[in-house]
């Protein structure tokens, strides 16, 4: 147990705190605006909008710097540890840390009495921000290796992001867009197609991840 | 321990692409190695395909057996060797026992007492013990290089590998961070890079000089100064008249009666009443540069 705790304290230790400040900045001020909207249905909205809308977009861009925005990248470089593991660490943490953010928020709405069933059942709710925050995380990964620049990575995120928010009525009906739309469990939970739409978001960011783990193996691009 | 031959490396594709080794063959064995070289020579991208971070895009490599071109090969050199970049990027928040602790665990040191020993050996080894908890964020310029060498020692690699670890460095630093690099070389091969000649002159053995990513010379620093004999010059002139015809200026005194020049140059034919002078290192390198660019290579078999 002891030795496989040690490498996450120093993947912990290492990572840049001051990354953390938008992420929480944003929690508390999701929370905070749901207190003044006065209609129930509102303060619901509201806290679709942050669980699986705020949050995913966080998520991407925090994942684009996850790697490359290390200060000692020559030196994990040097290291033999193989591409696949970094990825998965520091990615791994991202998650973890979304994961906090999305929890203790749900723990908030339900101590201030805010109803999150329209979202679908327990469960089913996780996979509204967690699907929409894993696929952009993959996006922000893979764009940031592709552009061998994490802040490119970061801006395809928010490009994406925004398209997707801008476009959400034709995303979640069209036959293809669906398979794309990363706001299906809060913009349409109802729609018969939300399990396949993140079945098929999963997928994609298995392969994004999969083509940032080929990507970040060339280690001379980055350094 | 390394071998390396007909290496080429150029960087990007197409109009853009930059011959940073070109056809460059060399072999190192055991003791301190310096590679001399301007900036831009190449050396870091040297020592990064010998680390195997880069790849080579022609030409073998070997580090200790392993070839520097396959994904195996990288992993089993960067298992076994210490490497300190010249750009040392450290984590600002960790101590230098964590730092080095960690990247311990990243060269899978996985049995942690026995780590935690060597951990504690090595900052004593490079003279951080008593700042072993301190931060890094608080370190000198050599504390920081003293900390990084730490960190390149932990698995006691048989070669090392330090790109420009003098650069940033005050004289005082400079010279203890040279002794302890003679002093790790007494049993392990040690590659050391620099533009500065003086942190090759007494502690290589062998060294190699490296200019526009070409090997110019290789042998002992006594054969360079030796190539250099019968090209270095003072004068004194008293009017002003600066030399110049296809002579180097390396140094100029103003002194009560003229100015003195030491030059480096074939012959002095302005000045008949020049006088011959001892090359020393820097004269040579400046020679080696000279005839190099005059198109007259002197190069030894790598
Ligand atoms: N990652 C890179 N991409 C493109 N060009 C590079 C890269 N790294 C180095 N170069 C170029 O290769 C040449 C050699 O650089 P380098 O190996 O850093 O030399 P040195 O360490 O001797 O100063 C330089 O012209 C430099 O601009
Ligand atoms: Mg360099």
């Amino acid at each position: 147990m002891k030795r496989s705790s040690t490498p996450l304290r120093y993947t912990l230790l290492t990572y840049r705190l001051d990354h953390l400040w938008l992420p929480a900045a944003f929690w508390a001020l999701f929370l905070l605006l749901i207190l003044f909207v006065p209609q129930p249905e509102s303060k619901t909205n509201m806290a679709a909008a942050y669980l699986g809308g705020a949050l995913p977009l966080l998520a991407g861009i925090l994942a684009a710097y996850a790697i490359l925005d290390d200060p000692a990248l020559e030196l994990q470089f040097s290291s033999p540890r193989p591409a696949w593991r970094t990825l998965f660490e520091r990615l791994g943490m991202i998650l973890v840390i979304v994961g906090l953010f999305a929890f203790s928020y749900q723990a908030c709405m339900a101590l201030i009495g805010i109803d999150l069933s329209p979202l679908g059942g327990i469960a089913l709710r996780q996979l509204a921000w967690l699907v929409p925050c894993l696929a952009l995380m993959a996006l922000g990964s893979a764009g940031a290796f592709a552009l061998a620049q994490p802040a490119a990575g970061a801006m395809l995120v928010a490009l994406i992001w925004m398209v997707e928010l801008l476009l959400r009525s034709w995303f979640a009906s069209n036959e293809w867009g669906r398979y794309l739309f990363i706001y299906m469990g809060i913009y349409a939970p109802q729609n018969p197609y939300l399990i396949a739409s993140h079945a098929s978001l999963l997928a994609l960011s298995l392969l994004l991840l999969a083509g940032s783990w080929a990507l970040l193996k060339n280690q001379e691009r980055y350094i | 321990m390394i071998e390396i031959q007909h290496l080429t490396k150029v960087y990007g594709r197409g109009a853009k692409s930059v011959w940073a080794l070109r056809d460059l063959s060399l072999s190192i064995d055991e003791g301190m190695f310096g590679l001399l070289g301007p900036n831009g020579a190449g050396k870091t991208t040297l020592m990064r395909i010998l680390a195997g971070i880069v790849s080579p895009s022609q030409g073998s490599v070997r580090v200790a057996g392993h070839d520097a071109s396959t994904e195996k090969g990288k992993t089993a050199i960067k298992a076994m060797l210490g490497y300190l970049p010249q750009e040392l990027g450290l984590y600002p928040e960790l101590t230098a026992r964590q730092f080095v602790d960690y990247m311990a665990i990243l060269k899978n040191m996985n049995d942690e007492p026995a780590r935690r020993k060597r951990v504690a050996e090595v900052l004593e080894l490079v003279g951080l013990a008593q700042d072993a908890d301190r931060k890094l964020k608080g370190f000198s310029g050599g504390m920081k290089r003293r900390a990084g060498i730490a960190h390149a020692l932990v698995n006691d690699p048989r070669l090392l590998i330090v790109d420009e670890p003098t650069s940033g460095l005050d004289p005082e630093e400079r010279i203890r961070f040279r002794n302890l690099l003679v002093d790790l070389a007494s049993d392990r091969a040690v590659l050391l890079s620099t533009h500065i000649v003086e942190d090759i002159g007494q502690t290589c053995r062998e060294m190699g000089v490296l200019s526009h990513g070409e090997l110019l010379f290789r042998g002992s620093p006594n054969e360079v100064i030796g190539a250099a004999q019968g090209k270095v010059w003072t004068v004194t002139t008293t009017n002003g008249h600066k030399p110049n015809h296809g002579m180097t200026v390396v140094s100029m005194l103003h002194l009560s009666d003229g100015t003195q020049y030491r030059l480096v140059g074939p012959q002095p034919g302005e000045f008949p009443e020049a006088q011959p002078a001892q090359p020393g290192l820097e004269d040579a390198y400046v020679w080696l540069m000279k005839s190099k660019e005059e198109g007259a290579r002197v190069k030894d078999e790598g």
